[in-house]
């Protein structure tokens, strides 16, 4: 596991608009925090609204008299300051009939963090790793991520078990890896 | 949830994939905002959803049919792109392959020599698929796959081909708008030599 070693040097840095640790911080966690509200289903707009909703509140807690109490879990504090901005929409979508927790279920096809994820040479690798994919397993991940099918009906059309659909993930995303890392295929 | 424990269960795919329950989300996601080894996990699993989706472009079924299935889940086929020089044309071309469409495909002859010629006409305006055999020795590979018009000027970059893609039909996809209507042939060249032209008309 790799910490990012977040401590009170780093809090008081940020809290005190030092351009290096807040750029830092901006790139570090909005990358998190896309990833997160992307699979939650949110749209551009929505996501763009969070994360800044996000930061502001960090930012805020960060300069109030209690301050952050425990600087190695600063992670953690951003992701719980996210996640209760994110239950406040919700909430109100709650209210507007607009909450369907099925539409949580698959990463939504947002188009813009797709483009994000396959920027310069990841496309290639990707595009070279699922060639090179055994045609069951890539048929699996098709069936579920572009298809949309049931992950059970899927399973049984295939003989797997839903552990084995992580099994089959995995090992693309080793491969994948593989050729990303050193520049192959 | 802990590092341990997410590694265990593969949290990361089961994250991507829907399968954690909403505690086990929450708690993952969690973990990942202090972990980048498990972070990294999601991002390049994310990647490949993204290149699943990305690569997923319609084809008919052979004899004409049509219907959208993803290009590399046709068994034992494997499609190449014939794409124009120009970055803009490229990426316009790459924005185009991300919507839903039908694209028809053409079935080259097996073997020229006697074949009817002409036998394979293509609507030029619109994207379409040449369909063939790659039938030299594979120790003459790597393959080059070009089209040339009757004059012998080539359209399009030239396609490399590798002896384990050509074990199976190759799929040259070929934008539209490239070939203006009149005869062309699909020329396969190898290290050793070339199989016979397979010609086809453009309207």
């Amino acid at each position: 596991m790799y910490r990012y070693p977040f401590d009170a040097e780093y809090l008081r840095r940020l809290r005190e608009g030092d351009p290096v640790t807040v750029e830092h911080f901006v790139t570090y966690f909005t990358e998190k925090l896309t990833i997160k509200l992307w699979k939650r289903g949110f749209s551009r707009a929505a996501m763009d609204d969070i994360v800044q909703e996000t930061f502001k509140r960090v930012l805020e807690k960060l300069r109030s008299p209690n301050g952050i109490q425990s600087p190695e879990s600063f992670g953690a504090f951003v992701f719980g300051v996210c996640n209760n901005y994110v239950f406040e929409q919700y909430r109100e979508m709650a209210r507007q009939d607009q909450l369907d927790d099925d539409a949580f279920d698959l990463p939504s096809a947002d188009p813009g963090i797709e483009q994000m994820l396959l920027l310069g040479e990841r496309a290639a690798k990707v595009r070279r790793t699922l060639t090179l994919m055994k045609p069951k397993e890539r048929e699996i991940l098709v069936a579920i991520f572009m298809e949309q099918q049931g992950k059970d009906e899927v399973c049984a059309r295939h003989g797997v078990t839903r552990t084995y659909l992580r099994v089959v993930l995995h090992r693309a995303i080793a491969r994948f890896r593989y050729f990303y890392t050193n520049g192959k295929g | 949830m802990d590092h341990k424990q997410a590694i265990s269960i593969h949290a990361a795919e089961g994250y991507l994939l829907g399968d954690l329950t909403a505690a086990e989300r929450n708690g993952f996601e969690e973990h990942f905002f202090d972990c980048d080894a498990c972070f990294s996990d999601v991002r390049d699993g994310a990647t490949v959803v993204a290149g699943v989706r990305a690569e997923a472009t319609p084809a008919p079924v052979r004899g004409g049919q049509h219907r959208f299935f993803p290009r590399f889940a046709v068994a034992a086929s494997i499609a190449v792109a014939l794409l124009s020089c120009t970055v803009g044309y490229q990426a316009f071309e790459l924005a185009k392959l991300r919507e839903p469409r039908l694209v028809p495909v053409h079935q080259m002859p097996r073997d020229q020599r006697g074949a009817k010629e002409d036998e394979v006409i293509a609507d030029g305006r619109a994207p379409f698929i040449l369909d063939f055999d790659i039938t030299l020795d594979p120790a003459s590979a790597p393959f080059i796959c070009k089209i040339a018009d009757s004059r012998g000027k080539t359209h399009g970059d030239p396609v490399s081909v590798t002896a384990a893609q050509a074990r199976y039909p190759v799929d040259l996809q070929v934008p539209g708008g490239l070939l203006a209507p009149g005869d062309y042939s699909l020329i396969v060249t190898g290290t050793g030599g070339s199989v016979p032209e397979k010609r086809f008309k453009v309207r």
